[in-house]
């Protein structure tokens, strides 16, 4: 799939922002951003509706100037004025730019128009690719959101990117198209693309991805590993008598982030299920039952950012709920 | 990059909607006012006998008249507002198309619309008159010999139209509207300019010379037109004036460009 483009991008990071800020009048909608994507990866860029994700894929693809900091791709500076490094990239931002009066064959013929090396031939191989082939011939103001979005990540995909950034590509997809779209992400990052993928569902995150970077308020409050991120969230469930004695006890063992009691059970996060058995029996309580929750990333998210329900990250911010992972956390969220 | 780029504006251009209806619209009002021609006896009186002089005269209206300014405002204003409304701009940049490139091309690849103007009008013209003049005269007198002249009006008309589309394009970069561009436009085409010259007229002597270097006073100059109210440019002077105009229109809408944020 990847690798028809005439750069020659050997470069480890396809993708680096470094200080990235964008300030909209008196509203800082992104602060000081450093990502780092890998050739090759599928990389995460979760947040909720307003927390930069669009401002920062808009600076990425030098759509809008940034107040301060940098984009590389492939290596190579891009701004508004600058962006021959997007050549090798494809995108899908918001609804597609096509033109509706135009068939989906048309509007990906047009965009082949200003790459000689694309064909007919990879037209039609893009159509079928994202499942419109059918619906090729009709104009694009009749399509649904979700067929919009299919033909936009044709665009995207017709001339072979090394690199794809997609902001919410999922949109408007019902749940198979959206399980469609990522089976289609895994086996592009199979054929050596690398994905960027904004999104605010953070099961598609944690199914597809393999390092995450999380935003929220347009501040970066934690990046790394999906399954890092994840096995720090564990979350141990604990059933006994003396609920108010062992939620005491427990917030004073080393590692634990948060202890929730709820109706006859505890819920400890930060620490391994050994170690809460272990510190309560020291101390004279005996467990009726203990459950070994994972968290999701959703979970995780919802404690990092303080918008979860009872979240509880305690005095050292999100840093805390991943003691032992090579996490990097912006302490100031 | 440049040349591909055009191609795929080329593409866009002449696909859009708003220019099949300019010209449907064109090729009414250009075989009504032929037939007018040929059957008000007033007009009649000093309408040449010939097709080449009355294929002719309707290359120059089109040229002069504010037809042909509005035509490309309307069409300039209308596909450069609808990038910003389709989000098609975002797509094209983000694939490494710069924006100079991107609004350039899309000035060029408006010559060809504007050329179809000229088409059209000769080709309506040429229908409606020859039945005219064959069924009044017998004959639709010599065509052949008159072909370069023919070409050299529609051509320079075609030329002298480009401010108008210059302008257009930097309305719509401005205001990133349909409305700011195509509405501003022609305000500008048709009351600014008319308002200049009244109060130019009003003031009188020397003033009345700045008619000359007014967007819609330059093509008279360009053909070599006598006119009453004002002394218009010599030829050359006129090109390069209307060259002076699409550049200053296309290199403040370029700086616009440039430096917008391009966002939802």
């Amino acid at each position: 799939m990847a690798g028809s483009s005439d750069h020659s991008h050997d470069c480890e990071f396809v993708l680096q922002t470094s200080g990235l800020s964008k300030r909209f009048g008196q509203v800082k909608a992104i602060s000081d951003l450093d990502l780092a994507v890998r050739r090759g990866e599928v990389y995460g860029f979760i947040g909720p509706n307003g927390s930069g994700k669009t401002t920062t894929i808009g600076m990425c693809l030098g759509l809008m100037h940034p107040t301060s900091g940098s984009v590389r791709v492939f290596g190579q500076k891009v701004t508004p004025r600058d962006t021959r490094a997007l050549r090798g990239v494809g995108s899908l931002m918001g609804t597609p730019g096509m033109v509706p009066s135009m068939s989906g064959r048309k509007n990906l013929r047009l965009l082949a128009r200003m790459r000689p090396e694309i064909d007919a031939e990879r037209v039609e191989e893009v159509l079928d690719f994202v499942g419109l082939t059918q619906a090729a011939g009709r104009r694009v103001k009749g399509y649904s959101l979700g067929m919009r979005q299919r033909l936009g990540l044709g665009a995207a995909l017709l001339h072979r990117p090394e690199l794809l950034i997609l902001d919410e590509p999922t949109n408007g997809l019902d749940p198979a198209g959206m399980r469609e779209i990522r089976e289609l992400l895994r086996r592009l990052a199979d054929d050596g693309v690398t994905v960027f993928l904004s999104t605010h569902l953070l099961h598609e995150v944690e199914q597809v991805c393999d390092r995450v970077t999380m935003l929220a308020k347009g501040r970066q409050v934690a990046q790394g590993p999906v399954a890092n991120l994840l096995s720090g969230g564990e979350t141990v469930r604990v059933r006994l008598a003396e609920i108010a004695l062992a939620a005491n006890s427990l917030n004073s063992l080393s590692g634990v982030t948060a202890v929730r009691p709820k109706g006859q059970w505890l819920e400890i996060e930060g620490v391994s299920s050994k170690t809460v058995v272990v510190h309560l029996v020291r101390h004279g309580l005996v467990p009726e039952e203990v459950t070994n929750g994972r968290a999701d990333l959703e979970s995780v998210f919802l404690n990092l950012t303080g918008e979860g329900e009872g979240a509880d990250i305690g005095d050292g911010g999100g840093a805390q709920l991943f003691p032992d992972t090579p996490v990097l956390v912006d302490s100031a969220a | 990059m440049f040349v591909n780029v055009l191609r795929a504006q080329q593409t866009k251009t002449l696909a859009s909607g708003v220019l099949w209806v300019e010209l449907a619209a064109l090729a009414a009002i250009t075989a009504l006012l032929v037939t007018l021609t040929n059957t008000m006896t007033e007009l009649k009186a000093d309408a040449p006998v010939t097709l080449a002089g009355q294929m002719n005269e309707m290359l120059q209206h089109a040229g002069t008249s504010t037809m042909g300014h509005v035509l490309a405002v309307v069409l300039a204003g209308a596909v450069m507002a609808q990038e910003y409304n389709w989000r098609s701009l975002h797509l094209w940049l983000s694939q490494g198309v710069s924006r100079t490139t991107l609004l350039w091309t899309k000035l060029v690849s408006l010559i060809v619309p504007v050329a179809l103007f000229f088409v059209v009008t000769a080709a309506v013209t040429a229908a409606v008159a020859g039945g005219f003049l064959y069924v009044e005269h017998g004959s639709i007198g010599p065509v052949a010999g008159e072909l370069v002249d023919l070409l050299r009006t529609a051509g320079l008309g075609a030329y002298g139209v480009l401010p108008f589309a210059a302008l257009a394009l930097l309305l719509a970069v401005t205001g990133r509207s349909m409305l700011v561009a195509v509405g501003g436009g022609l305000a500008l085409t048709m009351m600014g300019e008319m308002l200049f010259v009244q109060i130019m007229g009003m003031i009188g002597g020397r003033a009345l010379d700045l008619v000359a270097y007014l967007p819609g006073s330059l093509v008279p100059g360009l053909l070599g037109m006598e006119i009453e109210a004002y002394q218009p440019l010599e030829p050359g002077a006129a090109a390069a004036v209307i060259a002076m105009y699409t550049g200053l229109f296309m290199v403040a809408a370029t700086l616009i460009f440039r430096r917008q944020d391009l966002h939802d």
